[in-house]
């Protein structure tokens, strides 16, 4: 197994709260990986660290084979925990936005996207529902070809079909193209038949990680686990 | 534990068991049932993924068992089909069969029936239907 | 990060709210009321030794703290629009970033301060052509109106930069210094106020800074402030880079 991140001993603190604390992991390559646990757990700010946005305190943190910087940034596609999208904007600005701005992105597979996802070309942000905009930012995400895909927390508060929707264009975009997916979430139900790999966090360590299969195997599902772990 | 239809073939998945193996065999009974017939043209792997709502790496993983078993074919750019080997279908029926069987006569076992005990219920039960 | 994807990202940043703050009618129609009130007044008090035009001037005063603002709000609203991540982990340095949002700034402040003295220069012209005054004076007017425009575009960086490095603090670990960039905000702003001392607006003259009564050495000041709003923007920068708090 080729490991796409790999941090060890990462610890970060806010005043006197403490993030993480000695957090570990292992994403592996060509996976799709998540990182389960309640909020306040640590994970966004684990998920934070891997664009740069936050630097660890202590401890190593690679992603794919460098340490996290802006530069690294151009290969890897982020969805930030509970962002909305540019107020005054369409989609077809944002899909401008995204042209413009972002590296490696396919302004034709994000037309295909919105198409799929049922966004209309001049659907202004101010007038989207929570689920359209999540639907929006999922698409520009998506239609980025680079090698890792980090989405924090894309299911939270949106309506079902538009998760419904999320997940159908999640599978569709991970059968097509070889990329390795970080997903953060704290709703499993309905994901968790999509993860190669799990790794559940609990007060800013790693408290069980491993394949999924095996994990299902071993302990029974992840909905399982999660209540035995954090319940 | 819903139950979806794929094409002619049922899956019911249980997410608190490894479920590449469930897809396996699924499929794998689907094919003996004759829910999918000889040379039928199977779902591409994302149409699979797609409608059970799993990961395609583990629809990959399952189909590249059963084209290891030789029960189906890939041919290039036009996809999976089901083999038209007739004898390769009845050999999964008796597979099947035999596991479920073994499974049958453990469980008797564990309840304490012996062979013999077992063969005259199925006697009687036979005899009945 | 190549050109044309910073010219992009400074049209982001200058077409956000202004388009939209813009687009709102009831914006216009304060804009109108207040046209038509200057008017009236002039028409009514206006004349040689009335009301002078030349005292509109002194709402420039507040331009340097409205231009910190328009920065200020434009790293803000990364924030309270819940835009930060996309804007963070954008794959180009935080310099680069946050000098798109300071040009964005200063290109509003630059077209805010024209429109003002466009719209002054109008008044005046109206005054002028009202109470039969003749256009003798009118030239010295629009010069004393550059000799403002000038002054407000060398501060303008300062004041910007302030806004940006204000916004950027008060979001991270060294929080408690923002109280102390607001006095700072507060001192600074005023620098208009300080240079009315010995000016003499009434008789078109910007402070004398123009005129010959102020030594000639003042303009040693400009690379100066440049030099500081480039300090204050580098601090910008730099918290952005290690001290945010997310």
């Amino acid at each position: 197994m080729t490991v796409a991140i790999k941090g060890a001993g990462i610890t970060k603190s806010y005043g006197k709260r403490r993030a993480l604390d000695g957090f570990d992991i292992e994403v592996p390559e060509y996976a799709i990986t998540a990182i389960l646990g309640p909020n306040g757990a640590g994970k966004s700010t684990f998920m934070r660290m891997l664009t740069g946005m936050v630097e660890p305190d202590s401890g190593t943190l690679t992603v794919l084979g460098e340490r996290p910087s802006w530069q690294n940034n151009r290969r890897i596609s982020y969805l930030p925990d509970r962002a909305r999208w540019y107020q005054g904007h369409t989609v077809e600005k944002a899909i401008e936005w995204g042209a413009r701005l972002l590296p490696e992105f396919r302004k034709d597979e994000a037309w295909e996207l919105a198409g799929s996802l049922g966004l209309e070309a001049d659907l202004e942000t101010e007038g989207m529902s929570k689920g359209q905009e999540a639907r929006l930012m999922l698409a520009l995400c998506l239609a980025r070809e680079v090698p890792l895909l980090i989405l924090d927390e894309p299911f939270s508060g949106i309506d079902m079909l538009s998760r419904e929707k999320i997940v159908a264009a999640l599978i569709d975009s991970f059968s097509t193209r070889r990329q390795t997916v970080l997903i953060c979430t704290h709703e499993i139900a309905e994901t968790e038949s999509l993860f190669d790999h799990a790794v559940f966090v609990n007060d800013g360590r790693t408290a069980l990680a491993g394949s999924v299969e095996d994990l299902r195997a071993e302990r029974g599902s992840m909905q399982d686990i999660y209540r035995r772990i954090y319940g | 534990m819903n139950e979806i239809r794929v094409g002619g073939m049922r899956f019911a998945l249980d997410l608190s068991q490894p479920l590449y193996e469930q897809v396996l065999e699924q499929v794998r009974s689907s094919i003996a049932k004759g829910e999918i017939a000889l040379g039928e043209k199977i779902p591409s792997v994302r149409e699979m993924a797609q409608a059970l709502k799993i990961n395609p790496n583990t629809v990959m993983r399952a189909y590249q068992e059963l084209e290891r078993d030789q029960l189906t074919e890939t041919r290039r750019g036009q996809g999976t089909f089901i083999t038209t080997d007739a004898d390769k279908v009845s050999h999964i029926r008796h597979r099947l069969a035999e596991e479920a069987v073994e499974e049958f006569l453990a469980r008797m076992s564990s309840l304490g029936f012996t062979a013999a005990d077992i063969a005259n219920i199925l006697r009687a039960k036979g005899g009945e239907g | 990060m190549n050109n044309g994807q910073f010219a992009f990202l400074i049209r982001h940043e200058l077409k956000l709210e202004s388009c939209k703050r813009f687009a709102r009618s009831w914006y216009w129609i304060y804009i109108a009321a207040v046209a038509v009130v200057l008017f009236v007044a002039v028409a009514i008090w206006g004349g040689a030794e009335g009301l002078k035009s030349e005292y509109l001037l002194l709402f420039s005063f507040g331009l340097p703290f409205v231009f910190c603002m328009i920065a200020f709000q434009k790293l803000k609203r990364e924030w309270t629009g819940n835009t930060l991540g996309w804007w963070l982990a954008l794959p180009y340095p935080r310099s680069r970033l946050l000098l798109a949002k300071l040009a964005a700034s200063f290109g509003l402040a630059v077209g805010i301060s024209v429109l003002f003295f466009a719209g002054v220069a109008i008044v005046e012209t109206f005054n002028l052509l009202v109470h039969r005054l003749g256009f003798g004076g009118f030239g010295k007017f629009v010069k004393l109106e550059l000799h403002f425009l000038l002054i407000l575009v060398v501060i303008t960086p300062i004041m910007q930069a302030l806004g940006l490095l204000i916004a950027a603090v008060s979001k991270s670990s060294l929080r408690p210094l923002t109280p102390l960039l607001w006095i700072t905000f507060g001192l600074f702003g005023n620098v208009l106020n300080y240079l009315n001392g010995p000016a003499d607006i009434e008789h078109g003259e910007a402070w004398g800074l123009f005129g010959g009564s102020v030594t000639g050495w003042i303009w040693l000041a400009v690379p100066v402030i440049w030099l500081v709003a480039a300090l204050l923007f580098a601090g910008a920068v730099n918290v952005c880079k290690k001290y945010l708090v997310l």
